[in-house]
């Protein structure tokens, strides 16, 4: 069955089909999920949340570019929908002056799980930020209407972000080192 | 050796072909929650719901008009809601009424009147039966105008239909959110060495938080609703075929409907005709001449638009015909509904704008204090639209008030009757008026000094009391406020005055100046908040202004205000 088959089928609310269509992106979706929200329970229930979405809305995709592309964005943009609204209190400092400076670090071999441990322990905007523009390559322009912030907001929760990751990744290498040495 | 490296890179190239599991009972949460939506879509039962809601609304109209208050012509505006059915049902019985009448006074008017009404609705049957007919067995372009016009009205409803669950189901999202968060902060799920140890070893903390999740999804879904779905599960799907080919079946009932109806208005017409015969010659040359020509002409009309039905444009009458249909199944159709039930009780605190006293002009000045009250009632509610409520119920509401500083003297002698107060028999024997600090000790027939209670008049009414309100959302999320107002028709059940002393109570009489029927406009401020998405509890202080409680007040004002607490049950 051809992908679009699947999806008109889904259109129709064939069970059958919307349980195949999932089972083919769960994963795939899922690891979004992971990387977009606070800790694991909450993935889940953004990816429950989000797949929910992508059923009732399939209707509204109309076959141009990438369906996962497509559903990726559903899934973010539920998350993003969900963190959106959560006030913290934004102590950037405005004046961190190499915004786009690169951070470096040992690269050493640092495994998945403590990475995305690290992502998800971010402030909810930081996180959403840093997963949007570097992991999935969303420009900042695009970033700042998703989130409803200004561009400048992006680069320096950005840059902030990077900083704090940082710290965590050097932590973990000087604590490892010795043994590893 | 390790090396420097980007940041952005360690990330990027780590994260690039990331997948995970999620938990086995994801999938079944997702399937629950699609299932749950397509129940919600149809919900037949509330037919019933609907009818006791319309009988009461009616009942209710039947009320306020009948009192014939000019100021509760605000109801008419809640009238049009029941009005199209009214309409239809009554304009042959509006006909039916004239056989009765030709034998005294048939005059010109009744009779043309007749007819007219005649015309219009043979008019309609017309268009009724040529947009029925065709239905069943053409299919012609009449159809497609006048049923068009019927389907267009259903599927607007489904359409309603469709957006309320989904902000339903936003507004679960959201509270499931919320109620978790705190649980799942605390459960930072370790991160150990493999992908897999990751995704199972925090899966195994969660998966009893799934399970109840699914558990009481399930056992939302109570066998009522599970009946519904069958029932409807063939017209539910949603597709625009599907529900195309339901649509049909209420529409050419409601025609048949129609049609019968008109039958008999035809055939009572006929009737009328006859006795205006028989009683009036000259009338009736005229009105029969009149009707003949009118008969011809719907004659014409008819093979005319039989005729041109094909091309012709629907007339004015059709499109209210139709336009009526459509209300009338829009109104009908229960699957737009969304009912919300709400018992709720309320201390319930009396005063008076002005001072004044019903019982007795006398006692105007007096310091009266008024008693704290429980209301406790039942309220349904309807939503019109998203944000906009009609809310009605039945409240039970008891007033008390004391009128301090009275005697009682037991003494008929220059007695003066209580103003508004007919006395029981042992009131009847009780001069109760003001008290005079330091004033002569009266002395009866006997010489002996009258004996005096001081006390107070306590004067209890109870009500039913039953709403007719709107309410707006003004803040809808999880907490929400709404502005609400409208009035209350107070019908009155208990009604005493009362002797009050230190010593005992009795009954004096019974207020004589009280409306049976009585109102009160009300306006108020609603705060809710969602426990669960279909509960809700709320607040709603509200302030209530009587209008004619008294036939005659003595300028006491009575309003109360009540802080109406309880809880929304929504289905």
């Amino acid at each position: 069955m051809s992908l679009e088959q699947l999806i008109n089928d889904c259109r129709n609310n064939d069970r059958k089909a919307q349980e195949q269509l999932y089972k083919l992106y769960k994963s795939k979706l899922f690891a979004v999920c992971l990387k977009y929200s606070r800790n694991y329970a909450e993935a889940e229930d953004n990816f429950q949340d989000g797949f929910v979405i992508i059923f009732n809305k399939i209707g509204q995709f109309n076959f141009k570019g990438s369906f996962e592309g497509w559903m990726k964005r559903v899934m973010v943009n539920n998350v993003l929908q969900q963190y959106r609204n959560v006030t913290y209190l934004d102590m950037v400092n405005k004046d961190i002056a190499d915004e786009d400076a690169d951070v470096e670090i040992e690269d050493e071999n640092v495994p998945l799980d403590f990475l995305m441990k690290i992502i998800q322990e971010l402030p909810d905007r930081y996180r959403l930020v840093f997963n949007l523009y570097v992991i999935d390559g969303y420009p900042h322009k695009e970033i700042a209407e998703m989130m409803g912030i200004t561009v400048g907001t992006s680069k320096s929760n950005l840059a902030r972000a990077r900083l704090i990751l940082k710290e965590k990744i050097d932590n973990y290498n000087r604590h490892k080192l010795p043994s590893a040495k | 050796m390790s090396e420097r490296k980007n940041i952005d890179r360690l990330f990027q190239e780590t994260f690039k072909d990331f997948e995970a599991e999620p938990s086995e009972i994801a999938w079944e949460n997702i399937e629950a929650r699609l299932e749950e939506k397509k129940n919600r879509k149809v919900i037949p039962l509330w037919f019933k719901y609907a009818g006791v809601a319309a009988i009461f609304l009616i009942g209710l109209l039947l009320i306020t008009f009948n009192t014939g208050k000019d100021q509760f012509g605000s109801g008419a505006s809640d009238a049009t809601v029941n009005a199209p059915s009214d309409k239809s049902s009554k304009s042959p019985l509006k006909n039916s009424q004239n056989p009765g009448n030709p034998g005294d006074n048939v005059n010109r008017g009744l009779n043309e009147t007749g007819p007219v009404n005649a015309i219009t609705v043979t008019d309609d049957t017309k268009s009724a039966n040529e947009s029925g007919l065709p239905q069943s067995t053409k299919g012609s372009a009449q159809e497609s105008q006048s049923g068009g016009s019927n389907a267009s009205g259903i599927r607007q409803s489904n359409d309603d239909i469709v957006v309320y669950p989904m902000n339903k189901e936003q507004e679960k999202n959201k509270n499931g959110r919320a109620g978790k968060a705190g649980v799942s902060n605390g459960n930072a799920s370790p991160f150990d060495n493999s992908r897999e140890h990751y995704a199972s070893s925090s899966k195994k903390g969660k998966h009893n938080k799934h399970h109840n999740k699914k558990t009481a999804r399930q056992a939302n879904l109570s066998d009522r609703d599970i009946q519904v779905a069958q029932n409807a599960g063939r017209a539910n799907s949603g597709t625009p075929s599907e529900t195309g080919s339901r649509n049909p079946q209420p529409g050419k009932n409601i025609e048949q409907e129609f049609k019968n109806e008109n039958k008999i208005a035809v055939n009572e017409n006929n009737q009328s005709g006859q006795p205006g015969q028989h009683n009036n010659q000259r009338v009736t040359e005229t009105t029969t001449t009149s009707t003949q020509a009118i008969v011809a002409k719907t004659d014409d009309i008819k093979l005319d638009s039989t005729a041109t039905a094909m091309a012709e444009k629907p007339n004015a009458l059709e499109e209210l015909q139709n336009e009526k249909e459509s209300k009338s199944v829009a109104e009908n159709e229960p699957k737009m509904n969304r009912w919300q039930v709400s018992p709720r009780v309320a201390p319930i605190y009396l005063s008076s704008s002005s001072e004044g006293s019903p019982i007795d002009s006398r006692f105007a000045n007096n310091e009266k204090d008024y008693k704290t009250q429980l209301s406790y009632g039942l309220g349904v509610s309807y939503a019109l639209n998203k944000r906009l409520s009609l809310r009605t119920g039945v409240n039970s509401l008891a007033f008390e008030y004391n009128t301090n500083n009275v005697v009682a003297k037991q003494s008929s002698v220059g007695r003066k009757q209580l103003e508004h107060v007919n006395p029981t028999v042992q009131g009847a024997f009780l001069r109760i008026e003001n008290r005079v600090e330091g004033g002569p000790v009266e002395l009866a027939n006997n010489g002996l000094a009258i004996k005096e209670f001081s006390s107070s008049l306590s004067q209890k009414t109870g009500y039913f009391e039953i709403p007719v309100e709107l309410s707006y959302k003004v803040i809808d999320k999880r907490f929400g406020i709404d502005v609400i107002g409208g009035f209350s028709t107070l019908l009155l059940n208990e009604n005493e005055v009362l002797l009050v002393s230190s010593e005992n109570q009795m009954q004096v009489g019974k207020a004589n100046n009280l409306n049976a029927t009585s109102f009160s406009t009300n306006l108020g401020i609603g705060f809710r908040y969602d426990i669960w998405k279909s509960l809700q509890v709320n607040f709603e202080p509200t302030f209530k202004y009587q209008i004619n409680t008294y036939t005659e007040s003595g300028n006491f004002k009575p309003y109360f205000f009540g802080l109406y607490t309880g809880l929304n049950y929504r289905f």
